[in-house]
């Protein structure tokens, strides 16, 4: 019995244990469930429906006990919708999307057929049900939401405010003759039943929309805006300038007022301009014709934002005055759509424009152009150039400097192709004038048509030439100097027949709309050089003209010349025959000159313009004394000379060339070279001439003589015998190592037989053949190594006709005791090779 | 004294009796060894979580020398971390191009490198190289619903690949080799070998493939040769049972973690479908609780967790088990 008992014992564990086991081997195969569990089916999503909640009222080892109801919470939602049954992940849960957990607004009335939650929030379960809607055809359509949304016909119920189209405020629902883009529906739009039936998700999709109100696109770039209304967009499809109001950009100097922004006017999310800047297109109690901000009385929504325009209600500019007959292309005069619409019409052109990449100067010709109203003010051919961006136009290369003033500090606007002012823009006439306002320091306006603009005028935007100085603020050292026409020759006229009271400092010389070709000349051109540029200075520089007095003759530097044929190099300017500024161009007076900066270095303010002057200013571009820094430019070889025996400056300051200039004033080259009007050919000679068998050894011996600067350096001997027939063949090539240079005897040009002379073996301009470099400013003796000979001794010519003997043989040349011979007949001496 | 009265009832009674005991025993012996009140606790060690601007990533791949692959794919990409959780690179971008995504879910790095996408949206499976070259596709084709791929489970040694379709609700099977369609397993309902949306797949040692069954909560077993073994799991909330079951991953010793994304829980089962354990929270010495934990992926002894409401791959170390 006892046995038997145990038996039973075991018998019931191992019964219950096997009912309690739940798993079984690989081997032994467990049947799924046979049938579906619609207590399951129901608690999939009320979850607070399973069996351990709802019936054993607990929770269990895994989660909380959940008595709340949770069917339509976002979590229930997400666990099926996050892909492993329906993938709404970018859809719904990724993006902006109808708000829930919050309550509706205060006034909004929610129909009872949404329910809110039990703290009045809205949730899915809001709008959605799994249970399906009767009425909708459809199961698609129907099975989640809670009544019919055709023609969004739900979003209606609750956002009746937003209905009605504009006779209530609102952007226009229902059917449109506007056609909904495809591209707007591929993005998620939906349209309405019937052709092109506009509806609240045509514009707003309530899930997966990244966009701000769920839109389907960005409003706040105006994309969304633009889609439907493609023909308010500032660009074509093929990418071309509308002439409207631009619209995504940020405003320049135009501040949109905050009570504008009170009001609902939206900006970019850089502050750029949108459409909705100016529309309000729902709620809008204000305009509902168009849904505008504020309502346009001619022209006032415009003057809203840009005060600084207001100005041109009384000038010329405004129609009223000067054209009212005068109608844009929407047939429209200024008296019925305000003084803005002549020109400027939001969303369409005001007026035909002509073709080009400036935009805002073709809208300024198309009145200023011949057959229209402004066809009295027609900018000339030569005028200042515009589309031109003025910081790219000066070489960093080249001396010469057009714009001086830095790209931030420039107080002028620069305009992009789309008409917005831009500092990385161009030139436009809008840069110079400001279309609405006559002038620049004063409200003040002009209506009279006969009243012509002066440079104080004009709807300029600062009266020359402190406009002008905006940007050319380095040509401004003119004033005071010789180039100042109102210090020097105030009666002189330019061709326009004005004074320098009535064309400004700068209208002297230049005239900015109407000027002669090369830099806008004002002065009549009586000469062709054939190098414009340089008929500009001789318009004043002859014998007739205003500077007759500094008018250019012979022997002078020449000019009209190209350095790189001469093989030199140079940063100071060159030019074209045109004027134009060009590395391969030719010498110009404006090479050496800046015409509007007398001294090089500083910039003098207080009058000069009585100063004499000298190699250290008279407009050189660079200071040719003490250190000669603008002939060095092009003739770096001959600078050696500086701060050598032969550089006066260092070792006779008290001498003076021909035109009784000391050193100090003529510079180191100057001493020996004049370059304007010398009075001689040769080299440009600045001294005289002694005695010698050749015009070489004759300039040499005007310092190497017994009256000179170089009379410690007097060769008691200097010459060879003559005519021996010497030639330099093999040496007579400039720059190379033996260069042994024959000049001929009465001209001095080079020449490869003749004589030798004293700068067949001197290089008068470098000290030691060896380096390179000046001097150092004191007075060095001199060895056979240096002393300005183009070679150490044991290399000059004389080695090839003399040999090793060459060295006598110089003696011989320049010490009388060696030259004994001489009394006694001419010597040959042996020529060994 | 006891004895005496139970020696002394009648056969029937005794039977009835001897029940009773025993049930009150095995309910006894429950509450004594189970120290969360009946559920053994696996720990794990919370390493470090690995955050890339992701947004709702679904699944989670590990390469055999230490590279962490995610799915983010919303963003259309795979990220790629080292061991260390730091970001490497990434490949994708949206689009229906070759190397393009469209919402991908699922993903698996074979032992061989390679790295299968299922690119769900573009109905297709893509095949790239270690650094994310473009190898190959498998373009799905069904005559029911477009092909829905959620996840994919490439075994080279046993040349296959298997590929969830979820809204046809069967397993493709794929010869390795040379991408041709060898079998497909299931059919929608609710019977064993059938599915209502299979979602993420995962090998054990025995080349048994794991398929969660997310509607019919529960992880359905499937040998080599196709034939099905068992089901793990059920419906309810109890140990054992599944809500939203996503993801499934199997360890070294054959044991199968499966995430329910909507309990928020991780639980461990032995490969005959019994219940073993729930990840446990050391700290708190109760079950750990995730943040809709969907794809997982175990690495010798960590545990990688994709929280997808929580942007973010949780990583840990499987620390030991409570008795």
């Amino acid at each position: 019995m006892k046995i038997a008992n145990c038996i039973l014992s075991i018998f019931s564990l191992i019964i219950i244990s096997l009912l309690l086991q739940p798993g079984v081997s690989h081997a032994e195969q467990v049947q799924a469930p046979r049938n579906p569990d619609s207590a399951k089916e129901c608690a999939i999503c009320h979850y607070n429906w399973i069996d351990t909640f709802y019936i054993d009222g607990r929770g269990s080892d895994l989660v909380e006990y959940q008595t709340e109801r949770v069917a339509a919470k976002p979590e229930i939602c997400f666990s099926c919708h996050d892909g492993s049954v329906v993938d709404s992940r970018a859809r719904v849960y990724n993006d902006l999307r109808h708000k829930i957990n919050k309550p509706p607004p205060a006034h909004m009335n929610i129909p009872k057929i949404f329910p809110l939650d039990k703290d009045g929030n809205m949730q899915c379960s809001t709008c959605h049900t799994a249970h399906g809607v009767a009425s909708e055809m459809g199961i698609e359509k129907t099975i989640f939401i809670r009544a019919s949304n055709k023609d969004s016909g739900m979003c209606r119920m609750c956002h009746v405010d937003k209905d009605g189209g504009p006779k209530f405020g609102n952007h226009p629902v229902g059917p449109s003759e506007m056609k909904i883009p495809q591209q707007l529906v591929d993005n998620g739009a939906v349209v309405g039943e019937g052709k092109n039936n506009i509806i609240c998700e045509t514009c707003h999709t309530v899930h997966g929309s990244p966009n701000e109100s769920f839109l389907i696109e960005s409003a706040r770039n105006s994309r969304l805006c633009l889609e439907c209304h493609a023909d308010k967009n500032i660009f074509t499809p093929e990418g071309k300038r509308n002439h409207f109001h631009v619209i995504n950009a940020i405003p320049g100097k135009v501040k949109i007022p905050s009570d504008l922004i009170k009001k609902g006017a939206e900006l970019g999310p850089n502050g750029e301009i949108i459409c909705q800047t100016c529309h309000k297109i729902h709620n809008n109690n204000i305009e509902s014709n168009l849904l505008l901000i504020k309502k346009d009385e001619k022209s006032s929504l415009c003057l809203t934002c840009h005060t600084d325009k207001q100005y041109l209600a009384g000038t010329k500019h405004n129609l009223t005055h000067s054209a009212p007959e005068e109608k844009n292309l929407e047939g429209k005069t200024v008296k019925e759509a305000g003084i803005c619409s002549p020109c400027h019409l939001p969303h369409k052109e005001a007026r035909k424009a002509g073709d080009g990449s400036d935009f805002t100067t073709q809208l300024c010709l198309s009145c200023h152009s011949k057959g229209n109203i402004g066809e009295k003010v027609i900018p000339a051919d030569y005028k200042h150039p515009v589309d031109v961006n003025p910081f790219e136009i000066d070489d960093p290369d080249v001396l010469l400097t057009t714009i001086g003033v830095k790209k931030e500090d420039l107080q002028l606007p620069l305009f992009n192709k789309y008409g917005a002012m831009d500092i990385n823009g161009t030139v436009t006439c809008a840069t110079c004038h400001d279309p609405h306002r006559w002038r620049a320091d004063s409200t003040e306006g002009e209506t009279r048509q006969d009243v012509k603009g002066d440079y104080t005028t004009s709807f300029l935007r600062r009266p020359s030439p402190v406009l002008c100085n905006e940007c050319h603020n380095t040509k401004f050292s003119i004033a005071n100097s010789k180039h100042d026409i109102q210090k020097v020759a105030p009666e002189e006229k330019n061709y326009l027949d004005q004074t320098i009271t009535e064309s400004g400092l700068c209208g002297v010389c230049h005239i900015i709309h109407g000027g002669q070709e090369s830099y806008l000349w004002a002065r009549k051109i009586t000469t062709k050089s054939g190098l414009s540029v340089m008929d500009l200075c001789i318009s004043c520089h002859n014998d007739k003209g205003m500077a007759n007095k500094k008018v250019i003759k012979e022997h002078s530097h020449p000019v009209n010349i190209s350095p790189s044929e001469k093989h030199l190099s140079t940063t100071l300017p060159l030019f074209d025959k045109n004027g134009k500024v060009s590395k391969e161009g030719f010498m110009a007076c404006q090479t050496c000159h800046d015409p509007h900066r007398w001294d090089p270095i500083n910039i003098i303010k207080e009058e000069h313009f009585k100063v004499e002057g000298n190699s250290q200013n008279s407009f050189l571009r660079l200071e040719n004394s003490p250190s000669p820094k603008l002939c060095e430019n092009c003739h770096r070889d001959q600078a050696f000379v500086e701060k050598t025996d032969h550089d006066l400056l260092i070792t006779a300051p008290a001498e003076k060339n021909i035109i009784g200039q000391a050193p100090a004033e003529s510079g180191t080259c100057g001493v020996c070279h004049l370059v304007h009007n010398g009075k001689n050919k040769i080299k440009l000679w600045s001294q005289g001439f002694a005695d010698g068998s050749s015009i070489m050894d004759m300039m040499c011996n005007s310092c190497h003589s017994e009256h000179g600067a170089g009379k410690s350096k007097i060769p008691q001997i200097d010459t060879h015998p003559d005519n021996m027939l010497i030639t330099n063949a093999g040496r007579n090539v400039k720059g190379t190592p033996n260069y042994f240079p024959i000049f001929d005897k009465g001209t001095g040009s080079s020449t490869s037989v003749g004589n030798i002379s004293c700068p067949s073996c001197h290089a008068v301009h470098q000290w030691d053949p060896r380096f390179n470099v000046k001097g150092k400013g004191t007075n060095i003796e001199g060895t056979s190594n240096n002393s300005f000979l183009r070679h150490q001794t044991y290399d000059l010519l004389c080695v090839d006709c003399h040999g090793l003997d060459a060295l006598f043989r110089f003696k011989y040349y320049h010490d009388p005791e060696e030259r004994v011979e001489k009394t006694k007949g001419l010597f040959i001496p042996e020529i060994t090779w | 004294m006891r004895r005496i009265i139970i020696y002394n009832l009648p056969m029937v009674p005794r039977v009835i009796l001897a029940g009773i005991f025993s049930f009150i025993f095995l309910i006894l012996s429950a509450i004594v060894t189970d120290p969360a009140f009946g559920i053994r606790l696996t720990y794990v060690k919370h390493l470090f979580d690995i955050t890339h601007d992701f947004s709702q990533p679904s699944d989670v791949s590990v390469s055999k020398d230490g590279h962490i692959y995610v799915v983010d794919g919303v963003n259309n990409v795979i990220k790629v971390f080292n061991q260390s959780g730091k970001f490497v690179y990434s490949f994708g971008s949206k689009g229906p191009l070759n190397g393009q995504f469209k919402f991908p879910l699922g993903i698996d790095v074979s032992s061989s490198g390679k790295v299968y996408v299922a690119d769900s949206g573009n109905h297709r499976i893509q095949i790239f190289g270690p650094t994310g070259n473009y190898l190959n596709q498998i373009k799905l084709h069904s005559k029911i619903k477009p092909a829905d791929p959620t996840d994919v489970a490439a075994n080279e040694s046993l040349n296959r690949l298997y590929v969830a379709d979820n809204d046809n609700h069967y397993i493709l099977v794929y010869d390795l080799s040379n991408m041709q369609l060898l079998q497909t397993l299931g059919a929608p309902g609710i019977e064993e070998r059938e599915f209502r949306y299979p979602f993420q797949l995962a090998f054990d040692n025995h080349k048994y493939i794991y398929i969660t069954d997310v509607v019919n909560t529960r992880v359905q077993v499937f040998n080599p040769d196709g034939q099905f073994v068992t089901v793990i799991g059920g419906w309810g909330v109890e140990k054992g049972q599944f809500f939203r079951p996503k993801g499934v991953a199997v360890d070294k010793n054959n044991r199968v973690y499966v995430s329910d994304s909507y309990m928020g829980v991780i639980q461990v089962f032995k490969n005959n479908g019994e219940f073993y354990s729930a990840i446990g929270d050391p700290e708190k010495n109760s079950v750990k609780k995730f943040v809709t934990p969907a794809g997982l992926f175990i690495d010798n002894n960590l545990l990688f967790v994709v929280e997808m409401f929580a942007d973010k791959i949780s990583v840990y170390k499987i620390a030991g088990d409570t008795e």
